[in-house]
């Protein structure tokens, strides 16, 4: 018998219903043949169970678009309004003092972003990332959204939204009081974003989801104000349904923190990392 | 072609037809280059040259076959110019091992267990990338993307026989491979004939 129809077997590629038994039933008593069998079967699942798939980097994805899209399907370039004013010669000189004069007295009286931003949940679009987050939550909590990756460590963790098409540096801190869990990468238009669970003692769950802020109001929307709010570097938090939301900057990523427990660590764990 | 609502209609139908097979051509082309440089390049070139040609490309045809084509013909010309045929694998070596790690009692669970249990998913990916193109490109194609046979045949253009006994000797190989980097670390011990 040709010894290929058992990979043929084993990938499911025989219809003849006659023909697939006879296999089985010599698989059954020659010993060889069913060692060569289960080779076969082997090394389909070690392929398909621990050799990861890699996507195309959005980068490249990018380039490929631009380099074939032709030129009256690109978007406009938006005019600099700061450098037409200064090309137009009768307006150069005068526009250029006040300019000047303005950034002046603005710089002399500005006012940082202070005032905590009303975010009012039932406004929200369910593009908005505070929506997002607050929804994935509870279907964290429900058993519905469970990690892909499972992994305590804070360095597994970010490998694996590297290699998985998450195409901005992710921040994955580790607390002394919590265990990570592990991770979901989700697709929004394409793109990839993080998310990762942290595990505490009393059935606390910290889930953390965070965007590279470039994204912000491009790819993902957040409330204006509250974006002016963590620029300024303050970290926003506000109760709802009984479980803490915070938002606060960590390096270039606008992270959003939900937690139920403890909400004092919470806020010290991550207003302090920003 | 200069018209330009023709060449309007001919990128709108390429976006909708090519594009969206982007991640599959690139995990093949990192699979088949090993390096994330190479695999954008190679990528990157097997779309240009697609959309240069999508005019004559048959409609309602398998795009993706078409693609993966153009991408194994592209890694062809540009990345096998140097060695000008793909390697040469002494298969009777291959045999050789394979028969003399087969326990005597022919039950290879324990064994499974040992190389399934001890190595690492990295230590698998790259027994996959030692593999000679011609195997590592059919285990690929079935075992990560899971294409059939037929499609297989189609995207390297070989009949579906020859699919069939790559793939069997390419399993084989990847064993022997996988034994060679478990019984190296000391995960199992060979039992030699």
């Amino acid at each position: 018998m040709n010894n290929d129809l058992i990979t043929a077997l084993v990938d499911n590629e025989i219809s003849d219903k006659n023909l697939i038994q006879r296999l089985n039933e010599q698989i059954s008593y020659d010993s060889s043949l069913k060692y060569d069998y289960n080779i076969q079967l082997f090394c389909k699942k070690i392929v398909t169970q621990r050799v990861k798939k890699v996507s195309a980097p959005q980068h490249l994805r990018s380039r490929i678009i631009s380099e074939i899209m032709p030129k009256e399907l690109e978007p406009k370039k938006k005019h600099n309004f700061l450098l037409d004013i200064f090309y137009r010669p009768s307006f150069s000189f005068a526009t250029a003092i006040i300019i000047v004069v303005a950034i002046i007295l603005i710089t002399i009286n500005r006012n940082t972003q202070t005032s905590i931003p009303e975010i009012d949940l039932a406004n929200l679009t369910p593009d908005n990332m505070f929506l997002q987050a607050v929804n994935n939550y509870s279907s964290i909590l429900n058993g519905q959204l469970t990690p892909q990756f499972l992994s305590e460590n804070s360095k597994e963790i970010c490998n694996y939204f590297s290699k998985n098409g998450v195409n901005y540096s992710t921040i994955v801190p580790e607390f002394k009081e919590w265990k990570l869990l592990g991770a979901v990468i989700s697709e929004d238009k394409g793109t990839k974003l993080a998310h990762h669970v942290y595990v505490g003692n009393n059935n606390q769950i910290i889930y953390v989801f965070q965007v590279n802020e470039s994204y912000i109001n491009n790819l993902i929307e957040l409330d204006p104000e509250l974006v002016n709010y963590l620029d300024s570097g303050n970290c926003y938090s506000k109760e709802i349904n009984g479980n803490l939301v915070l938002f606060s900057k960590m390096e270039q990523n606008i992270c959003a923190v939900i937690a139920n427990g403890d909400f004092n660590y919470v806020k010290n764990n991550f207003c302090s990392l920003n | 072609m200069t018209d330009p609502n023709t060449q309007k209609k001919l990128y709108e139908d390429f976006e909708r037809e090519a594009i969206p097979h982007m991640d599959a051509l690139y995990n093949f082309a990192f699979r088949l280059t090993g390096d994330s440089d190479d695999a954008d390049d190679l990528v990157q070139e097997t779309y240009l040259r697609a959309f240069r040609f999508f005019d004559k490309f048959e409609q309602g045809t398998n795009c993706k076959a078409w693609l993966f084509r153009i991408l194994k013909n592209t890694f062809i010309n540009k990345y096998r110019k140097d060695t000008k045929e793909p390697d040469k694998v002494d298969y009777e070596e291959v045999d050789n091992y394979y028969e003399n790690i087969k326990p005597s009692n022919a039950d290879s669970a324990h064994l499974e267990k040992d190389i399934y249990d001890n190595l690492l998913d990295d230590e698998v990916s790259e027994a996959v990338n030692s593999l000679p193109e011609d195997f590592r490109t059919v285990i690929i194609l079935c075992d990560l993307e899971g294409y059939t046979y037929e499609e297989i045949a189609d995207f390297i253009d070989i009949p579906v026989g020859t699919v069939r006994s790559r793939l069997h000797r390419a399993r084989k190989m990847l064993f022997t491979r996988l034994h060679k980097y478990a019984a190296d670390k000391g995960f199992i011990v060979k039992e030699q004939k």
